[in-house]
């Protein structure tokens, strides 16, 4: 027990240290946070700022004229961009090297204003609903960031709800650096009612892949292997076919999983709706589009393939990323993965795999048709990025513009599509960068010419979710096809009357 | 005197009734000391999973530059997160306390029948709501959101408890201990205070231990990765890719996690009983 | 007091613990100093200003906080669920449509089952069923262990729940050196999936084994009062301690047992937070969904940015509805046993 008498003091003393350390605490909170370690990207740094040598006199000009630009403070922008795959993290990185880059151009050009950035990147275990969800929600505090990356189908329902603002104005202004390279597929990703509400970030396509030590096993020649991609780009090999072989490898006891797919909600498994002739969205009505006898074959081929065929495990679409998709097939359990390029970039980084194993053991091709002399598909997912009515209000969307334009330029997204095994998005990246000696990229550019894009409609979330939910009932056995399809057609029908429109 | 067979008979069922919650903590912490598990035993011990784990950073798996938060920011967090709710509830619920326990007003006894209906009303429930409150007052993404709503979703228990420790000490006592010559404040010292004291403590530890693991609303009103408490980094190797951080690193923060509620349970734990005895149930 | 500086003195066990006392009773005497403030401020504010004004000043912060993330909330939980809102905080009103859409959810049956099987199953073998286990078996051992079991199923509630979710998802793994499976494995029987296959064990084992103490600490504390002489005479008579348990104890804890079954009833209805963790409803198409997990997701989750906060906030409703009536219910049916229930002081 402490004597009476020096009780005041030791209060004092007891007091004085919680004060501070409140106060340590407090002023923790409340200092802002650098969003990134600027030592560790020098390297990179380096890079980039020899590309953008030639660039840097007309980025001057244009400079000059941003008014945010003229008074001497510091002006923080704000960036949040996903993965949700770890190896993307350049989408927010590159933020971090361009900033350097402007602040250096800022020096030069005698200004004492200072871009910061700030924001993070949303990777696993935060998934494409926890990120959207955050984004709507500090918009909806006023906190939005002033860039938000994301897939480009969001930006009907984005530009309808004004959340971003549309770009064209700023493309054209800064066309020459770099817009005018980007691929011309690509812009119609980010366009919608006309204007273009976003710059493209990446795209990918979403191959087949197969392990070729199964289908050695299953006693084919090495040429029957490297001719596949060929076979089902001909549309020689249709998705009866891979039943088939799925199947026998299973039978014959060499994989577990015959084939495997993502195991979450996505945009992977439409391809197989748009092999067997169905079609997302009518340009022309700006409605999407519900293929009634697409999507029951679809659900058909998905029932039989579990149940017939027994080449799909019944939870698929609930499993575990690592434990049900990366795990089985890199460790050889599974025949066929239908997946994205992105993947590749994942596995090599997570060391599942080295360049070395991948090129032994994996092969990839498009999605196969469903019919013999049919087309085959693959999807691409280009995310982009978007500058948010926040950022108007700000008066910052020019300059956080301005950092967008240098995020694109060559070097930069190269860094990303080669670490993350995303496909380039301007035609000097293929050449003359990094991108260049990436033979895989090089070896996936043909998949895009048989690529689809989903629609930019407002209303695409509840589309997707009504055909994610009846395909995942099929699977599960919870709906037979026939009621998974008039699961789909009641739903649309309640939900979706006005934006879609009913094919045969 | 007990024989040998009753002996060994209690035995058995001390083993059979505590084996299936203890054997989980004890292989929480082998696995954080070892290196590898072969069949169920962990093999290979080790403090490296310790030593990483304490050095701060643990990266991504796939990323070259992205990592998890630092652990100590992490664990400031937490430590805020708890020791803010824990004060201001006791603040609150013993100030409430006393004057339902001590002062007669209109209106006191439908007090005390709300307080108590809400004691037992599930806040959980009212998630959706909170969160819109807290967009629209500006408190989305901060630790103090989600003090302030844990704070008041708990006051309920708080006061009760506190009420019931005032109602404990009759007027008589305080006036005869002021008659007896005491000032005010040695009344309230000698006869009041060790009284209520373990009420205050009991409140206290209560408050900063459901501070300390509190998830769900913290996992639902913060989006900033530098936010993040323990219980949500232990979350992101749960769901996430925890096949890529050793299970060692994983069990290691569990284990630094657990730390003071594990040093309350063997220090503290018949404040532990008397809460839960007066305390909500529920999983 | 030797001549050695105080940094040359070797610290033993002894420091330690006078260092670890004087910081709590430093602790201690702080927040003594601010009661006795407190009081004394008060008592002051009493006599200048007369009850109300004291009265006032000790209610309002506590009052404050409970009518704004208390009470406020109810209302708008009822009122965001007559309204179409979604993710952009947007809204208008649409009445009664969104339950009129609860009735028409093709997986609001399968939930609803889900909740009634997982409130019974759990209650049943755990919150009441091993609850009673339990007590009743230590109350029939010496003391000191049985505290010590009933101190150590303590455990599970107070350990934070990732954590705990986190060591039940390690047991429960599909390969056969987990402890679930090796144990089986030990007993001749192949790896279960359990995840996969038979989520629901894990789920109630977890929430179980959390829930238990609950109504562990009311039986016990039940138990411990019934009059020794009952226990007298009724070895006596020659009763075994079956015949003790059957006749006497278990009849005696009637009332303890009507409020552990109805509390935990009410707070299996609306937790979720363990089913999150460990299944998220899944796997498969809402196989371990219950409704309030469901009202979670609705408001929550969307892949496709399709929250709908205001349909969320609709199935919300009910259990807030049948949280108020089952809450009054109890304060009627258990005015007294709270009130048996209050803390007795011991020092």
């Amino acid at each position: 027990m402490l004597v009476r008498k020096g009780q005041i003091t030791i209060q004092a003393l007891v007091f004085l240290i919680i004060g501070l350390l409140l106060g340590a605490a407090i002023g923790y909170f409340i200092a802002p946070k650098p969003a990134g370690d600027i030592e560790a990207l020098q390297k990179e740094l380096e890079d980039a700022t020899a590309e953008l040598e030639q660039v840097k006199a007309q980025l001057q000009d244009a400079l000059n004229q941003i008014d945010a630009l003229k008074e001497g403070k510091t002006i923080t922008i704000k960036v949040w961009a996903v993965g949700p795959d770890p190896p993307s993290e350049y989408r927010f990185l590159n933020f971090q090297l361009a900033a350097e880059i402007l602040n250096e151009m800022l020096r030069d050009l005698g200004s004492n204003v200072t871009v910061e950035i700030e924001g993070q990147f949303f990777a696993r275990p935060v998934e494409w609903e926890q990120y959207r969800q955050n984004f709507y929600q500090s918009f909806a505090a006023g906190e939005a960031p002033d860039v938000y990356l994301t897939g480009h189908e969001d930006i009907g329902y984005l530009a309808e709800n004004n959340f971003i603002i549309p770009l064209d104005d700023y493309i054209d202004k800064y066309w020459d650096f770099i817009y005018y390279d980007v691929f011309p597929t690509l812009w119609k990703a980010v366009e919608y009612k006309g204007q273009k509400w976003a710059v493209p970030q990446d795209t990918e396509a979403r191959p087949l892949y197969f392990r070729k030590d199964v289908l050695r096993q299953l006693g084919w020649s090495e040429e029957e292997i490297n001719a596949l991609p060929e076979k089902i780009k001909n549309g020689e090999f249709t998705l009866q076919d891979l039943l088939e072989v799925a199947k026998q490898a299973v039978d014959q006891g060499l994989v577990e999983r015959g084939i495997l797919h993502r195991v979450k909600e996505g945009y992977d498994y439409l391809q197989f709706y748009i092999a067997f002739g169905g079609s997302l969205w009518n340009p022309e009505t700006g409605k999407m589009v519900f293929n009634t006898t697409a999507w029951e074959l679809t659900l058909n081929w998905f029932y039989s393939a579990v149940y017939e065929y027994g080449v799909i495990s019944p939870n698929q679409f609930s499993g575990d990323w690592d434990a049900d998709f990366h795990g089985p097939f890199t460790e050889g359990r599974a025949l066929f993965l239908s997946g994205g390029t992105w993947h590749k970039g994942e596995w090599i980084q997570k060391g599942l795999l080295t360049e070395e194993e991948f090129q032994e053991l994996i092969g990839y091709a498009l999605h196969p048709a469903a019919r013999e002399g049919g087309r085959p598909v693959t999807l691409s997912h280009p995310l982009v990025y978007t500058i948010t009515t926040q950022a108007k209000e700000r008066g910052l969307d020019e300059i956080a513009f301005v950092l967008v334009t240098l995020v694109t330029m060559p070097t930069f997204n190269s860094k990303h599509a080669v670490q993350s095994a995303h496909l380039a998005i301007t035609r000097s990246q293929i050449t003359e960068t990094q991108y260049a000696q990436d033979w895989f990229l090089q070896d996936v550019a043909y998949m895009l010419e048989y690529t689809t894009f989903i629609p930019n409609h407002p209303d695409w979330g509840k589309y997707s979710r009504i055909v994610f939910n009846a395909l995942r009932a099929v699977e599960t056995g919870d709906m037979s096809p026939s009621e998974a399809l008039n699961y789909m057609v009641t739903e649309m029908q309640n939900q979706l009357s006005d934006s879609v429109e009913f094919v045969d | 005197m007990k024989s040998l067979g009753e002996k060994i008979g209690i035995g058995i069922v001390v083993a059979i009734l505590t084996i299936p919650v203890l054997i989980l903590y004890i292989y929480l912490f082998l696995i954080s000391v070892s290196e590898d598990i072969v069949g169920i035993f962990p093999t290979g011990f080790t403090i490296d999973n310790w030593l990483e784990v304490l050095d701060g950073e643990i990266p991504v798996a796939g990323a070259t530059f992205y990592k998890y938060p630092n652990i100590y920011q992490v664990a400031l967090n937490t430590f805020f997160l708890a020791v803010m709710i824990a004060l201001l509830e006791v603040v609150l619920s013993s100030l409430a306390g006393y004057s339902l326990s001590r002062f007669k007003f209109r209106g006191r006894s439908q007090l005390l029948t709300t307080i108590l209906i809400l004691h037992a009303f599930p806040g959980i429930t009212l998630l959706i709501a909170l969160f819109f409150i807290l967009v629209q007052v500006g408190l989305y993404n901060t630790l103090i959101g989600v003090i302030l709503v844990k704070v008041a979703l708990e006051l309920p228990l708080g006061i009760w408890i506190m009420k019931g420790f005032f109602d404990g000490i009759s007027w008589d006592m305080e006036m005869s201990a002021l008659v007896d010559g005491c000032s005010r404040l040695g009344a309230w010292w000698r006869v009041i205070m060790p009284n209520v004291r373990n009420g205050l403590m009991a409140v206290l530890i209560f408050g900063f231990l459901s501070g300390w693991a509190e998830f769900i609303y913290a996992q639902t009103f913060i989006a900033e990765q530098s936010f993040w408490t323990f219980s949500m980094l232990v979350y992101a190797f749960t769901i996430g890719e925890y096949s890529y951080i050793k299970p060692g690193i994983t069990a290691a923060i569990a284990l630094l996690y657990m730390l003071p509620v594990i040093l309350f349970f063997l220090f503290a734990q018949k404040y532990l009983l008397r809460i839960q005895l007066i305390g909500k149930g529920g999983a | 007091m030797s001549g050695e500086s105080i940094w040359q003195k070797e610290i033993s066990g002894e420091d330690i613990k006078k260092l670890f006392r004087f910081l709590f009773g430093a602790v201690k005497n702080v927040i003594t100093s601010l009661y006795t403030r407190l009081y004394d401020y008060g008592s002051e504010l009493i006599s200048r200003y007369g009850s109300k004004m004291a009265v006032s000043f000790f209610l309002i912060p506590s009052l404050g906080f409970i009518t704004i993330f208390y009470f406020l909330p109810f209302i708008l939980t009822f009122l965001i669920g007559l309204t179409s809102m979604d993710f952009t905080f947007q809204w208008s009103w649409v009445g009664i449509q969104n339950y009129i859409r609860i009735l028409n959810d093709s997986f609001a049956p399968k939930i609803l089952g889900n909740t009634f099987f997982y409130v019974f199953t759990t209650l049943s073998f755990f919150n009441v069923g091993m609850a009673l286990v339990v007590s009743l078996i230590t109350n029939h051992i010496p003391d000191e262990v049985g505290s010590a079991i009933r101190g150590i199923w303590l455990l599970p509630r107070i350990t934070p729940s990732t954590v705990y979710a986190l060591l039940w998802l390690w047991a429960a793994r599909r390969e056969g050196n987990a402890l679930i499976n090796w144990f089986l494995g030990v007993l001749g029987i192949p790896p279960v999936d359990w995840m996969l296959n038979h989520p629901w064990v894990i789920v109630i084992l977890v929430n179980g084994f959390v829930g238990t103490s609950f109504g562990m600490i009311v039986f016990t504390a039940a138990l411990k009062s019934i009059p020794e002489d009952y226990y007298r005479a009724a070895r006596v008579d020659g009763a075994s301690t079956w015949e003790i348990i059957r006749y006497i104890e278990i009849p005696m804890i009637k009332w303890p047992l009507l409020f552990v079954t109805a509390y935990q009833t009410l707070s299996l209805l609306t937790s979720f937070e363990y089913i999150l963790i460990l299944t998220d409803g899944g796997p498969g198409l809402y196989t371990t969904e219950v409704w309030s997990l469901y009202s979670y997701h609705v408001a929550f989750k969307s892949y496709g940015g399709t929250v709908e906060i205001g349909y969320g906030a609709a199935l919300a409703t009910v259990l807030v509805l049948i949280g108020i009536v089952l809450s009054i219910i109890y304060w009627r049916v258990f005015k007294f046993k709270e009130m048996m229930l209050e803390p007795k002081i011991e020092v």
